[in-house]
């Protein structure tokens, strides 16, 4: 007894499996409990349950692994091995051959990184993040396929499912992003079951696309929060009572040391996010000039003076700015004082710590003013408003 | 009422189909892995969460806990929780402390847990084969099942398109559902067989196969047996081969009989595997709920294309299909690959003087619709679809209603006395106080003729 908006509908679940050995060997050994292979179970029991739902429900699970992210399932047909055996028991063909299938890729993934470490003698620091951005643009591409194969008067709904354990990866914040948006734009929705410590970025890219945010409590218990909260999909869920959306941080991580910050500075280029000044953009190497007097100094090298007693003017000219560069370094100079970095706004001379710039000649302000006094560059905070001709009936 | 209408073709879903069946019947389908995953996709959405929800729960659940799991419309749960209670996949069991719960029904638990975990005895002919020397590729399967089904199809019509003609059994099925009927000693095809063909090809195989499924018992075949069969056929895949090796009599005797329809294909009778086709696989989910939904045929391209100048082209060289058209359009040209044919007052009229309605007029129209006519929004102009129904409304104009006359009341007091009478207790059906003409239904008749000896004594 299918609904009426059931019919010419699929639904596309895309599990993305955070692999990353080293996460893994630590839960291994700190609760010994908890192994990479049940949650493997327990990951197939959901796919199974999301393909049982439904004859047109399709699938796919992809690995994000250290260095790069493979298919689990579906196989490629040229590389599909031939002799497809029946089960032995009563599991209906196509679940033991999602299993199989499963199993078989991921043994293999991991016998791959047990080769690569036995040949490099000493072993490499692995990295313990995983390739989820990586993971995801390619879940991406593949949902985009399938929609663009499914045959004409038929819709498919696609989501993403982030089971993930590893830490956040700052250095993936861009691509990441980039995947966030694009899946909203093609209104494909983001869950995230977390398995470890909470992610900023997954709680953010669930938010923005829609989708469930879970830390699961009780790791033991995973299947049931997967069945419960993960297998309904997008058209259900408004019918079920699911964990509420938790409050979404959206302060963002800075670049450099991770912390989350309130405020910070940003690259104007890439929007980079630092807790601290820094002359060079880390993520896109852009350099920063400030050009204000009393900052000039300092990066081109020269001597900044405030003179503490005027009357000895003459004086202090002699004795430090008479020395050219090359003697000054032979020289006992005052110290170098603290720069301050703050800037100071166009209409009120005041250092400011946050203000308005303007978008075109980079003028600073303390207060918004509709007009950029430099430039005379217009702001308009609405979009123009049109005038509609009416139409001559 | 209206002795016109005729009895409207109804195609039973699985749910129905269930539904009729009795409960030991129905926990003894269970007993199978297949047969649970077939009801499981047939339950409502909201009905297959809850089932995914208990299934691991060893005891029964409190039915306000269950109550809580959704937000949706009381109704809505009302209808889920009742296609469980209607199925058996679940019954009222009182918790311990006294509240009412529900307890999955314990072998649906452990043989949908079987087909989705594993365990349990093998599914019935999945035994290893040795390569097929005769092995068949999909698009060979496609058409062997067509070309079956087909067969079918041009004996009902009376075609002798398919030459090799169809058994007794088929025969008996068809008389039996009333799709055809013996005139002269011939089988001829009654209006529910104009209804049937004008279905699409996977609610014609499951219509028939439930009609054979009726008549299996007196044949002395198992009908869960039979059944259950069925329904691991429809969740095998395509292109494969199967075993039938361990399959015993009746099963060997039911596998016969859906060769004949197209359903597998055997390379000999006494061959030891099989392979089923498209027609078998997702038999059960492949049944329209309702005639109107614009379900593609997913075993044949569309062909047709409908302009809104009432112009129907036909891109087929199938002697039935154009013969199909030519029940509700007036044909024009025949090409070799393209028929032209027209929609006219006339031909649309004559067809549901057969019996056909608009319905399923549009419903045939929409599922044949050429690819480019399925990127249209709605597929087919708006003007036709408006048309034709306007065309069946059109023979809906009179309305009969049996009734008794009163007439030549000798005075307008008489008259209103017993008009008014008639209207209070709502029997009237027409008047006309210039002639002093009352009808009255046939219900009321003796009613208002006592009131009236009443009066009249009095």
């Amino acid at each position: 007894m299918e609904d009426s908006t059931d019919k010419g509908k699929s639904s596309l679940l895309i599990v993305i499996l955070d692999t990353n050995s080293v996460w893994w060997g630590r839960k291994r050994t700190a609760d010994g409990q908890f192994s990479l292979s049940h949650c493997v179970d327990c990951i197939s029991v959901l796919a199974n349950s999301h393909l049982m739902l439904r004859h047109k429900n399709k699938l796919a699970v992809i690995a994000a692994h250290t260095d790069h992210s493979v298919f689990l399932y579906p196989q490629h047909k040229s590389k599909q091995t031939h002799t497809v055996k029946f089960p032995d028991d009563g599991q209906y063909e196509m679940f033991r051959q999602v299993e199989g299938q499963l199993r078989a890729q991921l043994k293999k993934l991991i016998m791959q990184d047990k080769e690569k470490v036995d040949e490099m003698y000493d072993v490499p620091e692995q990295p313990s993040d995983s390739l989820i951005a990586g993971a995801m643009a390619v879940s991406l591409c593949y949902a985009h396929r399938l929609e663009k194969e499914c045959p004409i008067g038929e819709t498919l709904s696609t989501r993403l499912l982030v089971i993930k354990g590893s830490e956040d990866c700052p250095s993936q914040y861009m691509n990441f992003m980039n995947a966030v948006f694009t899946a909203q734009k093609q209104n494909i929705i983001i869950d995230a079951c977390i398995l470890d410590s909470d992610s900023g970025l997954l709680q953010q890219a669930c938010d923005i696309t829609g989708g469930m945010y879970l830390k699961v409590p009780q790791i033991q218990g995973l299947l049931q929060y997967l069945m419960w909260v993960f297998l309904p999909d997008p058209s259900t869920r408004s019918k079920m009572v699911l964990p509420p959306r938790a409050q979404v941080d959206y302060r963002a991580a800075c670049f450099c040391h991770r912390n989350l910050i309130d405020i910070g500075y940003v690259c104007s280029v890439c929007l980079s996010i630092y807790c601290t000044f820094s002359p060079i953009c880390s993520t896109c190497q852009n350099l920063f000039f400030c050009l204000y007097s009393y900052q000039a100094c300092d990066i081109t090298g020269g001597m900044y003076l405030k003179i503490p007693q005027i009357q000895g003017l003459l004086q202090y000219l002699m004795w430090v700015f008479l020395p050219d560069p090359s003697t000054r370094s032979k020289m006992v100079l005052p110290p170098r004082a603290q720069v301050d970095y703050r800037a100071a706004c166009f209409c009120h001379r005041n250092l400011i710590d946050i203000g308005y710039v303007c978008s075109v000649c980079l003028s600073i302000y303390c207060t918004f003013s509709p007009i950029c006094s430099t430039c005379q560059t217009t702001f308009k905070i609405l979009g123009p408003q049109k005038l509609k001709r009416k139409k001559k009936t | 009422m209206a002795g016109l209408t005729y009895k409207k073709l109804v195609c039973k879903d699985l749910h129905t189909y269930l539904r009729s069946l009795t409960p030991s019947v129905l926990d003894k389908l269970y007993c199978h892995p297949a047969t649970c995953l077939a009801v499981y996709r047939d339950l409502p959405e909201l009905a297959r969460h809850y089932v995914m929800r208990i299934l691991f729960v060893e005891q029964a659940v409190a039915q306000a806990v269950v109550k809580q799991w959704s937000n949706t419309s009381p109704e809505e749960q009302v209808e889920a929780a009742a296609a469980l209670m209607e199925l058996r996949v679940w019954y009222e069991q009182p918790l311990p402390g006294g509240m009412p719960g529900w307890l999955l029904n314990p072998t649906f638990r452990k043989n949908l847990s079987t087909a989705l975990l594993g365990g349990g005895t093998p599914w019935l002919g999945t035994k290893d084969l040795t390569p097929d020397k005769y092995a068949k590729d999909i698009p060979f399967l496609d058409k062997y099942a067509l070309e079956r089904w087909e067969c079918v199809l041009h004996f009902m019509v009376g075609s002798n398109e398919g030459s090799d003609g169809v058994n007794k059994d088929i025969t008996d099925i068809l008389l039996h559902s009333h799709l055809m009927r013996v005139d002269d000693g011939e089988p001829s095809i009654t209006a529910e067989g104009f209804q049937f063909l004008l279905m699409d090809t996977s609610s014609q195989v499951w219509f028939f196969l439930l009609q054979y499924l009726d008549t299996v018992q007196t044949r002395g075949m198992d009908l869960v047996e039979c059944l259950t069969f069925l329904f691991q056929l429809s969740f095998s895949s395509l292109g494969k081969d199967y075993s039938a090796e361990e399959m015993n009599e009746n099963q060997l005797r039911f596998l016969q009989h859906l060769r004949e329809f197209g359903l597998v294909y055997q390379r000999k009778r006494k061959s030891h595997r099989y392979y089923p086709t498209r027609l078998a696989i997702n038999i059960v989910s492949g049944v329209s709920k309702d005639a109107t939904g614009a379900k593609l045929d997913t075993h044949r391209p569309g062909f047709i294309v409908v302009e809104t100048n009432y112009r129907v082209y036909s891109y087929t060289d199938s002697p039935l299909q154009v013969a199909l058209l030519g029940l509700f359009c007036e044909m024009l040209y025949r090409f070799p690959n393209l028929a032209v044919a027209n929609l006219t007052r006339a031909s649309v009229r004559a067809a549901m003087s057969r019996g056909i309605t608009a319905e399923q007029i549009l419903h045939f129209l929409v599922s044949h619709a050429h690819p480019e006519m399925l990127k249209n929004n709605p597929v087919l102009p708006a003007s036709i679809t408006d048309q034709i129904k306007l065309w069946e409304m059109e023979r809906d104009r009179i309305r009969f209603t049996d009734g008794v006359m009163y007439n030549q009341f000798l005075s307008q007091a008489d008259f209103e006395l017993l008009r008014n009478y008639a209207k209070d207790t709502d029997v009237l059906v027409w008047e006309m106080p210039e002639k002093r003409v009352i009808i009255v239904t046939k219900a009321g008749h003796d009613d208002v003729k006592k009131f009236w000896k009443r009066q009249r004594a009095s």
